[in-house]
């Protein structure tokens, strides 16, 4: 009986889902829209900033229909793999991953048909097989370093907190440097692991005038103990991410998830004009934004003004993230 | 002629337990022998047969099997010295696997004198199992298993055969007609065995020599002059 | 619908090494396994890591296999002789492997979209070759698999699986087919990891996720399917392997397809989930009884 029931509704199941796409548009007449296929890998509010971003200014920039197909794939891979082939099964225009890993993916899948990767880091040599663009999230450590400069022109020494991360070497590498020229020592202390944070803390060297963390998943994880060294030191603890601040760094310049799709759609609006993707250069976030927590600020004994001062002559947006709702990070 | 088998001074504790399992068992057992232990329910005749398939060690005391401490054997040489077969299929055969797939996983072990025919050889155990050889052991009948596992355990002479009231989980016949094979099987290959059941009446007819056990300690010997004159009545009355 | 059968058989085909170490761990040995969640990652990330050092594709690929078996073997090691639960030990040492996976990959993600890699020649020439170079691979792991499976091992194995401690009464090596067996269901699985990675364009780090569940689910609903028709026991190793390659492919076409309706994917995921949950109260654990 039980079987039976199983094979019913295995039987039904798969008739279900063979004639389920039969669902093709019977308006001939209409011109056809542009079909835009937005790959969503896991839910997070960034994730959907940057989609709204990039939706509201390629309908407003674009003068043609254009219809959106937006895949939330759940942090699924299997499930992502799925709807890359199904977007490509659709004959879908162009593709809009969000995050490295989907773009990756899809461009090792599709080959013929242009895709704008958001927020997505990957080296120029990735570009040649597919005809991919790419929106780069990520600010370099020089320019914290030299709005740090800006700030507190007269601070000379900065701890820097890492990751044994393969990723932020070089990062940090650029950031000692960029350090160097103007004239403030960065000292370097790497982690392993989240424990090692709170010795870490316990054990700065007197003399350091701020801590600074930048996009570094690990550290980032646990801004909370930095919190605390700093404002019980009265120094400022500075980031490169809005989640960061949220959770107790005093400020940090980063981008605006939103803008990052903007930058997509503008990128999305050149390729669908004629331009082969492959010769876009790789577009760097310009319009960076500050973000604030005016009462970690307040904790480590900042002040704000000094920090408004500078961005607005940077004319970088300042963001107050100080009560919004916590999410993890990306 | 030296002894096959000897218990020495064996004793067998269970941390849970105030007496020992067994208590300074002392016993020998000649090549050819097929000893039948007797006893109570929980008097340890099967722990016994544990410490020779390595299934328990004894705390102290030691089994000498052929001059040689039992311990001393590898786990590998000790499974080709000793086989058991106990009242539950499960414990004798692969119940998952084929008759023949059972058979093979015995067979490895000396390649070169393979049978010609595993259903002739299943012939001379009164079992037709010769359609059957692709079932499943686990969809036989518990007679059919029981032979199976009988047959497959004399394949290659073991030196010495634990029965664990191996026809205790069958019916009067079908435990009588397994019973009667055994013994045939036993005298006519020359098998050492040692054999546990409640059957009084099995013990005097098969049994070359009888041990009755106690609460662990060794309550009785009966030997093969002493059977002659006994009675199933006075067995009885002598081991329980 | 050609779309559709494209879609579940290239997907399939990627996994199917995966679905054969699991019909090991879980129909051979009866244990669950979770350490193939862990050994898919690190058969990906040992190969990403490895081909964008510059070794060839072919030995990246077979160290992968190594290290995927090294982890198994582990896996069995961490059992204890079998007094440790091999769930447990599976957990455990998934759980080691995510700081070896991270060790190994020195950052979460290496992406092979420019990186020669043993399909990327084939791929380049046209899509086809591509497919069918990746159906090479994986055709000769399923002949090879399938060979063990028929060979004394491969019933040693499956005796292994029914009853351990008659199989040590018989004499035999309990610990060495114990590690043996898990060594070989992993490295399937790292092999499936590496063979992903290929064709997806990158290791992560996460890319293991709930790859058990969606295994043992698949084998379970092709073993439902198919078992009751096999009456004959010496065809058993065929079937198993047909069964597991039915299930990874029903698995892939119901995704596929119900991906089809526009479903929110919230929902999709439940069904999917739920659909598991039926084939896997249906069949009972050792269908060939029922
Ligand atoms: N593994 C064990 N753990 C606890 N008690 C045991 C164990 N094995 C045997 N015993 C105890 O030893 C005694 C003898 O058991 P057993 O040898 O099975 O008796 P028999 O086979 O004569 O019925 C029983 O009291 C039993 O409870
Ligand atoms: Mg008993």
């Amino acid at each position: 009986m039980k079987r039976i029931f199983t094979y019913l509704s295995l039987i039904s199941l798969l008739l279900l889902t063979a004639c389920g796409n039969k669902q093709t548009t019977a308006n001939n007449n209409a011109p056809k829209p542009i079909q835009i296929g937005i790959i969503i890998p896991i839910e997070h509010p960034a994730m959907d900033e940057i989609t709204r971003g990039f939706e509201e200014t390629l309908t407003a920039d674009l003068k043609q229909p254009i219809e959106f197909q937006v895949m939330r794939a759940q942090g699924d891979v299997n499930l992502q793999r799925s709807m890359i082939l199904q977007l490509q099964n659709k004959g879908i225009d162009l593709y809009a991953p969000i995050a490295t890993q989907p773009t990756e993916m899809t461009a090792a899948m599709i080959h013929d048909r242009p895709i704008v990767g958001l927020a997505a880091l990957l080296p120029e040599s990735t570009r040649a097989k597919s005809q991919l663009a790419l929106v780069d999230d990520e600010i370099t450590p020089t320019q914290i370093i030299q709005f740090i400069h800006a700030i507190y022109p007269t601070k000379t020494q900065l701890t820097l907190v890492y990751s044994n991360n393969d990723k932020m070497a070089p990062q940090v590498e650029e950031a000692i440097a960029a350090g160097k020229t103007v004239g403030i020592q960065v000292d370097k202390r790497m982690i392993t692991a989240l424990p090692d944070l709170y010795s870490i803390a316990q054990s700065l060297s007197p003399q350091t005038q701020g801590i600074l963390v930048l996009k570094d998943v690990l550290v980032v994880s646990g801004i909370a103990t930095l919190s605390q060294t700093a404002s019980q030191k009265h120094i400022p603890l500075i980031s490169a991410d809005d989640g960061s601040v949220q959770n107790g760094s005093g400020f940090a310049l980063g981008v605006k998830e939103y803008q990052i799709g903007v930058e997509g759609a503008k990128v999305a609006e050149q390729i669908l004009q004629g331009t082969p993707a492959a010769t876009i250069p790789t577009v760097k976030m310009t319009k960076l934004s500050v973000f604030i927590n005016t009462k970690a600020l307040t904790a480590q004994g900042q002040d704000l003004a000094a920090i408004e001062k500078e961005a607005a002559k940077d004319n970088y947006a300042i963001v107050d993230v100080t009560n919004q709702p916590v999410g993890d990070l990306k | 002629m030296s002894p096959l088998l000897q218990f020495e001074h064996i004793t067998l504790r269970h941390p849970s337990l105030e007496r020992p399992i067994l208590d300074n068992i002392n016993y020998t057992v000649q090549k050819g022998d097929c000893v039948v232990v007797l006893g109570a329910n929980g008097s340890g005749k099967s722990s016994l047969l544990k410490l020779l398939d390595g299934r328990y060690r004894a705390n102290d005391g030691k089994i000498i099997l052929k001059n040689k401490n039992i311990l001393s054997l590898s786990s590998q040489k000790r499974a080709h010295c000793i086989h058991t077969l106990t009242q539950s299929a499960k414990d004798n055969l692969f119940l998952d696997l084929t008759i023949s797939e059972n058979y093979q996983l015995i067979q490895k072990r000396n390649k070169a004198d393979a049978i010609d025919s595993l259903a002739d050889y299943l012939q001379a155990f009164n079992v037709n199992l010769a359609t059957k050889l692709d079932v499943l052991v686990a969809r036989l009948s518990g007679g059919e298993q029981q032979a199976l596992a009988l047959a497959l355990a004399v394949l290659y002479p073991p030196e010495i055969l634990l029965l664990d009231e191996h026809t205790s989980a069958l019916d009067p016949k079908t435990a009588e007609h397994l019973m009667a094979l055994t013994a045939r099987i036993i005298h006519e290959r020359h098998i050492t065995a040692l054999l546990t059941t409640h059957n009084v009446n099995h013990a005097l007819a098969y049994g070359d020599r009888i041990l009755a056990l106690k609460e662990g300690c060794v309550h009785d010997c009966i030997e093969r002059s002493d059977k002659q004159n006994l009675t199933a009545e006075m067995l009885m009355a002598r081991c329980y | 619908m050609i779309a559709l059968l494209l879609a579940t058989l290239t997907q399939s085909l990627t996994l199917i090494p995966l679905a054969l170490g699991i019909n090991l761990s879980y129909t051979l040995l009866r244990a669950t396994d979770m350490t193939i969640d862990g050994s898919f990652v690190l058969g990906a990330g040992v190969f990403a890591q490895l081909v964008t050092m510059g070794i060839s594709p072919i030995l990246a690929f077979l160290v992968a296999l190594s290290c995927g078996a090294i982890a198994g073997a582990f896996t069995a090691f961490l059992q204890n002789g079998g007094k440790v639960d091999p769930l447990l030990a599976g957990i455990l040492t998934s759980f080691i492997l995510y700081s070896v996976n991270m060790a190994v990959m020195g950052r979460p993600n290496i992406n092979l979209l420019s990186t020669p890699t043993l399909f990327s020649g084939a791929f380049a020439h046209s899509t086809t070759l591509g497919w069918f170079s990746v159906a090479l691979v994986v055709g000769l792991l399923v002949v090879a698999f399938y060979i063990l499976l028929q060979s004394r091992l491969g019933l040693c194995l499956r005796a292994f699986g029914d009853n351990p401690a008659l199989l040590s009464r018989q004499g035999y090596n309990v610990t060495y087919l114990r590690v043996t067996g898990f060594s070989l269901n992993n490295l399937l699985a790292a092999a499936s990891g590496a063979i992903t990675a290929q064709i997806i364009g990158y290791a992560d780090i996460g890319m293991g996720v709930g790859m058990t569940l969606i295994g043992i689910g698949a084998i379970v609903l092709g073993q439902h399917l198919i078992l009751p028709f096999i009456k004959k026991h010496y065809l058993r190793a065929g079937s198993e392997l047909l069964a597991a390659f039915i299930g990874i492919a029903l698995y892939f076409f119901i995704l596929n397809g119900l991906l089809r309706f526009n479903i929110n994917p919230i929902y999709l995921k439940l069904l999917l989930g739920v659909l598991l949950a039926l084939f896997l109260r249906t069949a009972t654990r050792k269908v060939s009884l029922s």
